[in-house]
């Protein structure tokens, strides 16, 4: 897929930013031993092989850990930004800024991710608290 | 393998560190390295080797002619910034120990302050590298400084083993009062108390202004040369006991978030084991250390990382002033990088060799064996040095 506006990233991105563009937070399932990987990379670590599908995400998981970003500014983001680790249901861990409240931020809380339009050509993860674990 | 006292250090050279040098990083760079061949007393014709690590801009073809060199048939460059800056000197023995190079100098310089900031929250890690993906990835997220993913890693850490802000600022404390009196620091005469710590802003929370390295100007550099040829030399040669490299689990590039524990430093355990091995030492052997602080909260992770103090107990380790000189474990005698300067590691190189030769600021009385180490939470790389 080839779009100006995407950044020059390498070739083992471009599954993951078109789940972006959908709204889908896409991980990789390795087509031989079913092992599931995050970040995106052309070759499966546990048995080496070059075949795997993309899923998505239910989006479903736990603060692993967090950091609230307060300096320098980082537009187009507000500060102080937090930003969550969680480990996710499907068993990866991904990192995205969370949009709740600072009283709900503590390792082990339920999240749930959500896409806000980026104002560009796709969608931006965030975090939000969860009611109840998945 | 137990590597000997083959290899040694017997050439110091830095300039100043600043916020604004005034200079070119090459004049930088080149005024460390023939100050270095100075103190030596080696000419820089019978210089054959040099050794850097990236985010130096300082061309090996630019430093070698402007010293006025003549043949160079070693020169290195190893990846990954401040988690070098031991890389060097284990390029520099590997060279010399296999007949390579003879005399090989490591520099460093920089206008990290005056001409680019690495906090300013917008460059991604990685460089033109594969990892520059990734990076890119957790920039468009919202990480854009070392001190938010080294952040993530501490947070883990105080969830896990209780550590608190003050254990933090204990660090803190202890670094400034030995910068306050290593007239080389940024932070000469200006100690800080717990109070100030605890009323400095957060930065990347749970990080405060307090915590992060001085971004600064300035060069060092080291002549490296063989343990026979540094008899005829005058200093006392510092030798290069040990050094190693490391990358573990899930390394990154200033963040380590995949890995099954952040709050563990893998990378600097790997070197720690090898540095062991390599010198025949143990942690008790160590007489004081240089801990990479980047951030100095992470000098807890250094601590059990290189077994100081088992996994989780450093916040205990340091409590009774154990990291002051006089204590069990002085660290950071010349005040850290959040105290003396931010020269990416090679600072810390610089006072280990000054403690050596028993001549640094804060001296420790009689060291024998000094740890040095590069920044983790990146690919990394440690040294010992002794006498
Ligand atoms: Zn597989």
């Amino acid at each position: 897929m080839t779009n100006a506006l995407r950044p020059a990233l390498s070739k083992d991105f471009d599954f993951f930013l078109d789940g972006l563009e959908q709204g889908r937070f896409l991980v990789q399932r390795c087509n031989d031993c079913q092992a599931t990987r995050y970040p995106p990379g052309p070759m499966c670590p546990e048995c080496n092989s070059l075949k795997w599908s993309a899923q998505p995400l239910s989006g479903a998981g736990e603060i692993y850990s967090f950091v609230v970003h307060h300096y320098p500014p980082i537009p187009p983001f507000e500060t102080p930004l937090p930003i969550v680790l969680a480990d996710m249901a499907e068993g990866v861990r991904i990192m995205a800024p969370f949009g709740g409240g600072a009283d709900t931020l503590h390792v082990g809380a339920p999240v749930q991710l959500e896409f806000r339009p980026d104002g560009k050509t796709g969608f931006q993860p965030w975090f939000k608290p969860a009611e109840t674990r998945s | 393998m137990r590597w000997g006292d083959d290899v040694a250090i017997v050439g110091l050279g830095h300039t100043e560190f600043s916020t604004d040098s005034g200079r070119s990083e090459l004049q930088l760079a080149v005024e460390a390295v023939t100050a270095a061949l100075r103190e030596a007393e080696i000419r820089p014709a019978d210089v054959d080797g040099l050794a850097t690590y990236s985010i130096d801009y300082n061309a090996e073809v630019d430093v070698f002619e402007s010293i006025g060199g003549r043949d160079l048939k070693f020169f290195s460059r190893v990846d990954y910034g401040g988690g070098a800056a031991c890389a060097p000197l284990q390029q520099a023995a590997m060279a010399i120990k296999t007949g390579v190079a003879e005399v090989v100098v490591c520099y460093r310089a920089m206008n990290e302050r005056s001409n680019y900031r690495f906090g300013a929250g917008s460059n991604p890690a990685g460089g033109r590298s594969s990892a520059r993906s990734i990076g890119w990835l957790h920039t468009s997220l919202g990480m854009r400084t070392p001190a938010a993913g080294l952040g993530m890693a501490m947070r883990r850490y105080m969830h896990l083993y209780g550590a608190t802000s003050e254990d933090f600022g204990r660090i803190a404390v202890t670094a400034r009062k030995h910068a306050a009196t290593n007239p080389l620091a940024r932070f000469y005469g200006r100690p800080i108390t717990m109070d100030d710590y605890m009323a400095s802003r957060m930065i990347a929370d749970p990080f405060r202004l307090y915590d992060c390295c001085q971004e600064s100007d300035g060069a060092v550099a080291v002549v490296v040369t063989s343990a026979e040829r540094a008899r005829d030399l005058p200093s006392t040669p510092v030798f290069v006991r040990a050094a190693a490299q490391g990358i573990c689990d899930h390394q990154g590039v200033m963040w380590n978030f995949y890995r099954d524990d952040i709050s563990w430093a893998s990378e600097s355990a790997l070197v720690a084991r090898q540095l062991y091995e390599q010198s025949g030492l143990a942690p008790a052997d160590i007489d004081a250390a240089i801990l990479y602080d980047h951030f100095g909260p992470t000098v807890l992770q250094s601590l059990e990382a290189y077994g100081f103090c088992g996994r989780g107990e450093a916040k205990d380790f340091i409590k009774d002033g154990a990291i002051e000189v006089g204590g069990r474990l002085p660290v950071n005698t010349n005040g850290g990088q959040v105290g003396e300067a931010y020269i990416h590691g090679m600072n810390g190189v610089a006072e280990a060799i000054r403690q050596l030769r028993g001549v640094a600021a804060n001296q420790v009385a009689g060291a024998k064996n000094v740890l040095v180490t590069a920044g983790l939470g990146v690919p990394t790389s440690g040294a010992i040095l002794g006498v």
